[in-house]
């Protein structure tokens, strides 16, 4: 059953996540970083600065992704993991699933951690954390859902980081379109409901179709062995 | 339909039929060209708001069209590589690549030089010239996806996988960047409601349309022609190694 599987695999991300904590710990402080490039990039004005925060955090959150994702597969590939699990009854798709749970918890909460601070740093009310932080959820998993296709994809390539990013930038641009108008919707004092259902769409059509696609060159990645 | 496909998959069949088109395929294109430029340049009227300018449309217009179906083509070749693990799509869809992302770069080079008399600049953000620069990203992925490994059958299969989830994932692109930000006219031929454009521009357009497609064809049977005897050369290389 793929439920046994499913388990099973969670149980081991759960075992391993302690030890790249440190990992996601950076993407976090990358965040923040790029975020501050943009200050001293288009000068101290408070307003611009207001103008540009979801955008300049969105952003933030999309690149700061790039430089892990090419770990999400790598490392699981490397100790032979893949094949053992593809093995077992349920293959990969239990996997995957829990793989990808695993990944979302452990970089997105700490990124949903540190954004107050951020909203704090572009001067926008902390009234908008309560459309940021959500719409930012929704839209890091889409995000992790693309870079699981990207980062299957590019397992084992010559330069994988640059070809993922390459390959996750343009398919992420619905994400960031819509993410980045919800919030600034809000700020407008304009209804978000479009836009959010907008997100909410793309995220749904992600979770089918990334799977699928994942499991898929995971297994042409097998064939190779 | 089916029967047509099978026979023609096989390598050496496909070599026959295609050395039988290309010339054909060559020669009405050029004389398509030929005659569509005289159409465009010469015998058509100019634009009654825009000049002469407009005449940039007749390489603009079937660049776009090329460019937009060409990725479609790849993507319905990474269809029938993925599903039947047919050799020769996955040719046809490394032919059709870098083709492809040369009409869509064509597309947005003769857009610019048709916005700057007209709009007054060079580049707009607007919705459908983003929409090419997204889709010149996508032929980009795909070719360094493509050429990215060390061994060229695994960059073929990840490339086939990318290219199908590209053309699923291209309409949601294209939706979001509408949605983002529309100046651009909207389209004047494919739409309900009949075209917006005058017939004596229609003709010299759908002529040159002819030759691109003419020539697309060519280009694309050429570059599978090559790429196959290429494999071949290879092969025999190979064997008379083991030998």
């Amino acid at each position: 059953m793929m439920i046994g599987n499913f388990t099973l695999c969670l149980q081991r991300e759960a075992l391993l996540g302690r030890g790249v904590i440190g990992d996601h710990l950076g993407q976090v402080a990358f965040f923040v970083m790029i975020a501050a490039l943009f200050p001293l990039a288009v000068g101290p004005s408070p307003d611009l600065l207001r103008q540009l925060g979801p955008s300049v955090i969105w952003i933030s959150a999309l690149l700061s992704a790039l430089p892990v994702f090419d770990r999400l597969f790598a490392e699981d590939d490397r100790q032979g993991w893949l094949e053992q699990v593809s093995l077992m009854q349920g293959g990969l798709t239990g996997y995957v699933g829990a793989r990808l749970i695993s990944w979302y918890l452990l970089s997105v909460l700490p990124l949903l951690g540190i954004t107050p601070v951020l909203v704090l740093l572009y001067d926008l009310p902390l009234s908008s954390l309560k459309v940021l932080l959500p719409s930012l959820a929704i839209g890091t998993a889409c995000l992790n859902l693309l870079g699981a296709i990207s980062a299957s994809l590019t397992l084992g390539a010559r330069r994988a980081t640059l070809l993922l990013a390459l390959l996750l930038l343009p398919l992420s641009l619905p994400v960031l379109i819509f993410g980045v108008a919800i919030t600034q919707s809000y700020l407008a004092g304009f209804s978000f409901a479009g836009q959010a259902k907008l997100l909410g769409a793309v995220f749904l059509f992600l979770l089918a179709v990334s799977p699928v696609a994942t499991i898929a060159a995971l297994r042409s990645v097998l064939e190779d062995k | 339909m089916t029967g047509l496909f099978d026979s023609l998959a096989n390598p050496t069949r496909f070599r026959t039929v295609s050395a039988v088109i290309r010339p054909f395929c060559f020669w009405a294109a050029a004389i398509f060209f030929i005659f569509g430029l005289y159409l465009a340049l010469l015998a058509s009227p100019p634009d009654y708001q825009q000049g002469d300018a407009v005449r940039i449309m007749y390489v603009h217009v079937p660049a776009a069209w090329l460019g937009l179906s060409s990725y479609l083509g790849l993507g319905l070749c990474a269809l029938f590589y993925v599903v039947w693990r047919h050799p020769l799509a996955n040719i046809a869809a490394r032919a059709i690549a870098p083709i492809g992302a040369g009409f869509t770069a064509l597309t947005l080079i003769t857009g610019s030089l048709w916005g700057y008399p007209i709009w007054g600049t060079w580049w707009v953000w607007d919705a459908r010239l983003t929409s090419m620069l997204v889709l010149l990203f996508f032929f980009i992925g795909y070719i360094a996806l493509e050429t990215g490994f060390e061994r060229p059958e695994r960059g073929a299969r990840m490339a086939s996988i990318l290219a199908l989830v590209g053309v699923l994932n291209l309409p949601i692109v294209k939706f979001s960047v509408d949605w983002w930000n529309t100046l651009h006219q909207p389209a004047s031929i494919l739409r309900s409601g009949g075209m917006a454009i005058d017939v004596s521009m229609l003709w010299p357009l759908f002529t040159m349309f002819a030759g691109f497609q003419l020539f697309f064809i060519w280009v694309v049977l050429h570059r599978m022609h090559w790429m196959l005897s290429e494999r071949r050369r290879v092969a025999g290389k190979a064997r008379a190694k083991a030998m």
